[in-house]
């Protein structure tokens, strides 16, 4: 094989590896609700490769990450890479897993690059959401739909979503919420909350959302990596999010 | 967390289908092995992501997690990155004597070691060049513009990346002479020699 054949044969290995990453990276979050892994979930059934990746990448637990978290140390720097964060994120660490748990090892992470790491938009940490109709509110929904919004359909029915961030997040969020439907977001008119840390709650009617397969909640820092509305709008066409901008996709079900 | 274990668990699954370990218990292993490597040296491979190259710190510790999860399927322990100081000029001379042969992989599990083994001979930064470069095929003009490399310095990398897997196909067919039908064929004065299986 010649060079370009062999790294496209390269290219093609890695792409058909990567092909599940996205759905396994929902099951990872615990998002097992969402369209993606859905979709994985129903070729489980034939696939006895998908269903053991599938198994692999459901949630460890906060056991398990406090575990991870309490055995990771950092090795001291040797003196031509020593950093002064070394051996304070050690310590940071030591701390963060008792007291925190399962965020420390992100809190590490953005720790770590908060000295020398990202150099352009603040980085946000990842976050976790709940969704609730109303239904959710007086408690009857089904455990299996716990990760998607479930709507009464009444003209008077309500939702409510909120979305906490890992750890403490170092900007100004703003939170844009788009309904998706045939694929296009649309802005939802909905009330929205911010707390200092990061955490947002968004209430809104239900009617708002009529016809929507998705909610997607857009969260980046003002005037860094949001710095207009149609920054939101383009990242909730794309639903991705990446080390500054946090897209939230929530599934509607009736 | 997510990316780490979601990464983790494809690689695992992909190369030890079968093994009768409990899956669970590897994921965490290797998950723990992972943030271990992340945060080795003061944070040295963390370090190395720059958000102003382009990629996202969720996918710079994907690419982290398949290098450190295939390293340690494969060989049993973790590989040592390559120093992100010393990479140009060590890379240059590890490849001044490259071999001019061709490549023989004809399986799914050779490009599986070719590719483990490019990903342990490169930094960081030339990990991150080859997803870019070769697996997502991004013009260099777009890469230059993201990472503030010159036009000549992306060409050299994407040149230096062609020159390291020739040269690990070239000592894999010396070590495993029977995996493939052709082990390495010679080109001479322009003509291409096959030798004998």
């Amino acid at each position: 094989m010649k060079d370009p054949d062999v790294l496209a044969a390269l290219r093609d290995h890695v792409r058909a590896d990567r092909a599940d990453d996205h759905a396994l990276e929902a099951v990872a979050r615990g998002e097992q609700a969402s369209s993606a892994a859905l979709a994985l979930e129903a070729r489980a059934a034939t696939e006895p490769e998908v269903r053991a990746m599938i198994d692999a990448s459901r949630p460890l637990g906060a056991a398990k990450l406090d575990a991870i978290a309490d055995a990771v140390r950092i090795s001291p720097a040797a003196p031509a890479a020593a950093k002064p964060s070394g051996g304070n994120v050690v310590a940071f660490l030591r701390r963060a897993s008792i007291v925190v748990g399962p965020l420390a090892l992100a809190a590490a992470i953005f720790l770590v690059l908060g000295r020398g790491g990202d150099k352009s938009s603040v980085p946000l940490p990842e976050y976790t959401f709940v969704a609730s109709g109303e239904k959710e509110m007086r408690g009857d929904a089904p455990p299996e739909k716990a990760g998607a919004l479930r709507l009464r359909d009444a003209p008077d029915a309500t939702f409510e979503i909120v979305a906490r961030p890992a750890t403490a997040a170092g900007g100004h969020v703003v939170a844009y919420v788009f309904a998706v439907k045939d694929g296009e977001p649309n802005a939802v008119e909905a009330s929205v909350e911010l707390a200092p840390e990061g955490s947002v709650r968004i209430r809104g009617r239900a009617g708002q959302l009529r016809g929507a397969r998705e909610v997607r909640v857009v969260l980046g820092t003002a005037n860094d990596s949001i710095k207009r509305y149609e920054d939101a709008l383009a990242r909730a066409r794309e639903g991705r999010s990446d080390a500054s901008i946090r897209v939230l996709v929530i599934p509607v079900a009736r | 967390m997510p990316v780490v274990q979601a990464r983790v668990a494809r690689t695992l699954v992909r190369r030890r289908a079968g093994s009768g370990r409990d899956a669970r218990q590897e994921v965490e292993d290797l998950a723990q092995d992972v943030f271990a490597a992340l945060f080795a040296d003061g944070g040295k491979v963390l370090h190395a992501w720059d958000a102003t190259r382009g990629l996202t710190l969720a996918s710079f510790c994907g690419l982290v997690a398949e290098r450190e999860a295939a390293s340690i399927l494969r060989s049993g322990r973790r590989s040592p990155w390559t120093d992100t100081a010393t990479e140009l000029d060590d890379l240059e001379k590890a490849l001044a004597e490259v071999p001019d042969v061709e490549v023989a992989v004809s399986s799914r599990e050779q490009l599986a070691r070719l590719l483990d083994r490019l990903r342990e001979a490169l930094s960081p930064r030339g990990l991150e060049l080859f997803h870019r470069l070769v697996v997502e095929e991004e013009p260099v003009e777009s890469v230059c513009a993201s990472t503030g490399m010159t036009s000549d310095a992306v060409y050299a990398w994407k040149s230096r990346i062609g020159k390291v897997v020739r040269k690990l196909g070239a000592e894999m067919a010396a070590s495993e002479p029977r995996m493939s039908e052709v082990a390495a064929t010679s080109r001479r004065s322009g003509e291409e020699t096959e030798e004998t299986p």
